[in-house]
């Protein structure tokens, strides 16, 4: 009988310290995928970009269907740190074609976008409630595309200035004053690059892969259309020449063209597409000396043929739990948005990841969370028709089981 | 806090059960004469059976999950609609108890499917509520666990029909899980009405955690047939931990991209069993007593 007491008394505790069950409770959920819903049916969101706030929460710049207008108008919603819906802001529309990135400064987050009526490029700033407001107007027109510098400091942006014909790159401080600017002109010939550029803002046509940066010191970059054709322009921006000399990475039109770019200090990664076909190089030397002229197509890549045609991808050098790794990111054939994760000094393939399955799932952009997961903001449409936006959160532990 | 409280005040009850019971029957060992020996012996006994029957599942949500996030407010809107003990699995599995004069110790290790189900709606509509469009998921899970429950019985009675009552705990290990989800819906929004969907089966063992574990109570009815003992019982167990994997709740692309996100579940089980139980122990081959 005492046999019997001894067991039954360690079934008793095995029942109440089963691990699983402990660790059940304890475990904080680090996974989410947010559809963000509305019942009306006419209802309609794109997302462009998300970045994470103090409070740990989440901001998505998107953009919404304006009555007045042909471009999106501005929306900005809020969720908490498990993903749910806090608040949105539909800004005024007034406010129109926001500028994909949402640009961290320090604990200020930035974005760009457009007068309705002038046209002319604004810099706004979110604060951590998603409240939007006017920072400047900058006088430039058609803005295209903005990041970070190095300094962290000021802001690279990319616009079209539709009067002179030119693309323009300039630095331009977190007050919205200008401080350097440099200007090319797209060029005239059979192809319409102002119509495609156009047709790529008010989402009528082909979305084009415009981006821009500062390489290192004075040398900035830019891909946009620069003498007929959409290339990766590189150039000094405290160069005095009226024209200043480039280094050229030329494309085809909207045809051949580089689709995404980091600067890995000792090298690059890009992904470009031709004619439909996708290729990834997450390590190649480009030359950017003044003069130096080269053609995207003669660059050997990864052939990526499961995305979609002339794909959308953002492409990021991240800093994940295991270190840094380059994160592409793109939208497959079948509907589902595809990470791809690279080691940044060899460019060698760690793994991937697909997101998303039964409804279409398009990526917008993505960005590191504080605990090292990969927040993911896309569209996607329910049934197949409502197009709703929606987050992924890919925890650390996912991220090392693809790598 | 309170969940814990009542566990250990379960578990001292249990031991001080066996500890009285094993002490009770040593004690009386000692001083029992050889003469009484033999009735003595007749008191106890060990029985060995196979018992089977119907399980009947539902769950009982605890903090509610959707992968929908409402940009109305309308939170409650998204919450699942539960069914009851909805759907029939079975169960099986062996018996072993240890009977002292009324009272038995039984260990019943059985294997067992459990089942249950919910529904989700959700609709959506134009300002004037004739464009229309809803989809309708109905979601059915079937878990298989190896259950090891362990109760205290007492006869209430001593006749050739004897009730008895049961309680006691149990410790199930999920064996399998699958998910069957069947959407439906209304489409007034492209001139059409209702259409379905094929359904989605998909495997579901990560979206339950390994252990379940609770506790259970009953009663039913022995019939002695020969040497044979035939009881019919009727048990129900209260699951007391939450069966869903938190971890992995939005893990698995195809439900949460058909925008499935479990709750935290709680398992409610009703079984009708019905078994027979042989006795182990005989004083000798003619004086054979199965009660």
């Amino acid at each position: 009988m005492n046999r019997i007491t001894v067991f039954l008394g360690a079934l008793i505790i095995f029942f109440f310290t089963s691990c699983d069950v402990k660790k059940n409770k304890d475990v904080k959920p680090e996974t989410f995928l947010k559809i963000y819903d509305h019942s009306d049916i006419t209802s309609e969101y794109s997302p462009y970009d998300i970045q994470q706030t103090a409070d740990e929460g989440f901001l998505i710049l998107g953009g919404r269907k304006v009555a007045e207008s042909p471009f999106k108008g501005v929306y900005v919603m809020k969720t908490d740190k498990d993903g749910n819906f806090v608040s949105e802001q539909n800004v005024s529309s007034d406010y129109v074609n926001p500028v994909n990135q949402l640009i961290k400064v320090g604990n200020q987050i930035f974005f760009f976008c457009m007068d309705r009526l002038s046209l002319e490029a604004k810099l706004m700033k979110v604060d951590d409630a998603g409240i939007t407001i006017e920072v400047a107007g900058l006088g430039l027109l058609y803005p295209l595309y903005a990041s970070l510098n190095g300094d962290n400091n000021s802001l690279t942006l990319l616009s079209y200035n539709r009067d002179d014909k030119q693309t323009v790159v300039s630095r331009i401080s977190t007050n919205g004053a200008i401080l350097n600017q440099k200007s090319f002109d797209i060029g005239f010939g059979d192809f319409d690059a102002e119509q495609a550029i156009i047709e790529h803002l008010s989402g009528q046509g082909k979305h084009l892969p415009f981006f821009c940066g500062q390489l290192n010191g004075n040398m900035y970059y830019f891909n946009a259309f620069y003498r007929y054709t959409l290339s990766l322009v590189f150039f000094d921006m405290l160069s005095t020449d009226k024209n200043p000399r480039v280094g050229l990475v030329q494309g085809y039109q909207d045809e051949r063209v580089i689709s995404s770019l980091v600067f890995k200090g000792n090298g690059f990664a890009i992904s470009r597409f031709a004619y439909g076909e996708n290729f990834f190089i997450p390590n190649v030397t480009l030359n950017y000396a003044p003069n130096a002229v080269s053609s995207s197509s003669d660059i050997p890549g990864n052939k990526m043929f499961e995305l979609q045609p002339d794909a959308n991808v953002v492409l990021k050098n991240c800093a994940l739990n295991n270190g840094n790794a380059l994160v592409y990111g793109s939208d497959t054939k079948s509907g589902q948005i595809a990470l791809y994760f690279y080691d940044v000094n060899s460019g060698m393939l760690l793994g991937n990841k697909y997101l998303g399955s039964m409804n279409p799932y398009k990526l917008a952009g993505y960005t590191v969370a504080n605990d090292k997961s990969l927040v993911v903001a896309g569209t996607t449409w329910i049934a197949g028709r409502f197009p709703r936006i929606c987050i992924f959160k890919v925890s650390k532990e996912e991220l090392e089981e693809a790598m | 806090m309170k969940r814990i409280l009542v566990y250990h005040i379960f578990t001292v009850f249990i031991l001080f059960l066996l500890v009285s019971f094993s002490a009770n029957a040593q004690g009386n060992r000692r001083r029992t004469p050889t003469s009484r020996r033999n009735a003595e012996f007749l008191e106890k006994q060990w029985w060995i059976g196979v018992r089977g029957g119907l399980s009947y599942s539902k769950v009982k949500p605890g903090d509610r999950y959707s992968v929908f996030s409402s940009t109305e407010g309308q939170i409650s809107s998204l919450d699942k609609k539960y069914n009851g003990f909805k759907g029939a699995g079975a169960c099986a599995g062996l018996e072993v108890t240890f009977t002292y004069k009324t009272i038995s110790l039984s260990f019943q290790p059985n294997y067992r499917r459990q089942r249950f189900s919910y529904s989700n709606r959700y609709e959506w509509k134009d300002t004037s509520d004739v464009v229309t469009f809803d989809l309708n998921y109905k979601q059915d899970h079937q878990l298989d666990y190896i259950e090891l429950p362990l109760l205290i019985k007492y006869d209430i009675l001593k006749n050739a029909i004897k009730p008895y009552v049961q309680a006691g705990f149990y410790y199930g290990i999920l064996s399998t899980a699958n998910k069957k989800v069947e959407i439906s819906g209304t489409d007034k929004a492209s001139g059409g009405t209702n259409f379905t969907q094929p359904d989605i089966l998909v495997g579901a063992k990560d979206l339950f955690i390994k252990s379940s574990i609770g506790f259970m109570a009953g009663a039913g009815v022995s019939y002695d047939v020969g040497n044979i003992k035939v009881l019919l019982d009727v048990n129900y167990r209260l699951g007391a931990n939450n069966i869903t994997n938190r971890k992995n709740r939005y893990t698995n692309n195809t439900l949460s991209g058909a925008g499935d996100a479990l709750d935290d579940l709680k398992l409610r089980n009703i079984s009708i069993n019905l078994g027979c139980l042989l006795p182990m122990r005989y004083v000798n081959a003619n004086n054979f007593r199965s009660r």
